[in-house]
């Protein structure tokens, strides 16, 4: 059975009216694309960073040199390598020639981690050991710098009077990046019947802050 | 019985009909475009970033030991 040009016609009208009314709903519809756009962008994202090796120090300053040490026959005497003390003997000592203003020398701890250390140090010999046994001299140690934190620093001179043990130097060393270092001085009392001397070893060893 | 509508008719109409479909796919299509370029999909996806977790381990070795020297020489006058 033929169609007519007329049937023809309604139908292709028909199909302007559903293409336009289909396109109309399209655009009415992709309003709800960005509610779509939120459900995928909503969703979380996972990012893990690992960071090694956090606790470190170093020297930067490993020595304090008093040199050689000249006892005057029958006289004590007494050395500081931080200078801000009164009626010190330093001149007797070679090393401490180069010393021209407070501190004068010291080993210098500096936190390179990343998390804050609590550093003691331990020495080889006693004072006294130090000297040949010698009851009356000893040798004592302190620190100082900002970037031990504020109570945490043995600031006043203390006797080594034991060795191989682990003694309190800073207990919360900063890891600061500027203000991290603290500086470790020596003041010794060398009596004249003193006989040995010679070379300190000092560990220090840094643990996490509890 | 009334006159049936002439050739040249459809052929207006099947010319219309290509127009308005192709018209109306260009429009959905350019609509879908500009759905993701559009400000309001920009303030969302800054918005997932800001909501995002992170994790951090930290492996710490200790203790950590580094030497330093105290010398002092004696001689006797």
């Amino acid at each position: 059975m033929d169609i007519s040009n007329k049937t023809l016609g309604l139908l292709l009208v028909a199909a302007i009216v559903f293409s336009i009314g289909g396109t109309i709903i399209s655009l009415n519809k992709l309003d709800g694309f960005s509610t779509t756009g939120f459900a995928t962008n909503n969703q979380n994202g996972t990012v893990t960073l690992s960071v090694a090796e956090a606790l470190s120090i170093v020297l930067d300053d490993s020595a304090i040199n008093f040199g050689t040490c000249t006892l005057p026959g029958g006289q004590d005497i007494v050395v500081d390598s931080n200078l801000a003390s009164s009626g010190l003997n330093n001149s007797l000592c070679d090393g401490t020639s180069g010393w021209s203003s407070a501190p004068g020398d010291v080993i210098t701890v500096h936190n390179n981690g990343n998390v804050p250390a609590n550093v003691t140090i331990t020495s080889n010999v006693t004072g006294q050991a130090f000297y040949g046994s010698d009851a009356s001299s000893w040798l004592a140690y302190k620190g100082a710098g900002s970037g031990c934190a504020s109570g945490n620093l043995t600031d006043s001179y203390t006797n080594i009077t034991v060795a191989d043990t682990k003694l309190p130097f800073c207990s919360y060393l900063k890891a600061d990046q500027t203000d991290n270092s603290a500086n470790l001085t020596i003041k010794s009392y060398i009596s004249s019947t003193a006989t040995s001397g010679g070379v300190m070893k000092l560990t220090f060893t840094a643990h996490n802050v509890a | 019985m009334t006159e049936d509508i002439s050739k040249k008719t459809i052929i207006v109409l099947v010319v219309l009909t290509i127009i308005v479909s192709v018209l109306g796919t260009l429009t959905v299509w350019d609509s879908v475009n500009n759905a993701k370029l559009n400000g309001e999909s920009h303030d969302v996806q800054k918005q997932a970033t800001t909501e995002t977790s992170g994790f951090v381990s930290l492996k710490i070795k200790e203790p950590v030991e580094i030497t330093g020297n105290v010398i002092i020489n004696l001689v006797k006058k």
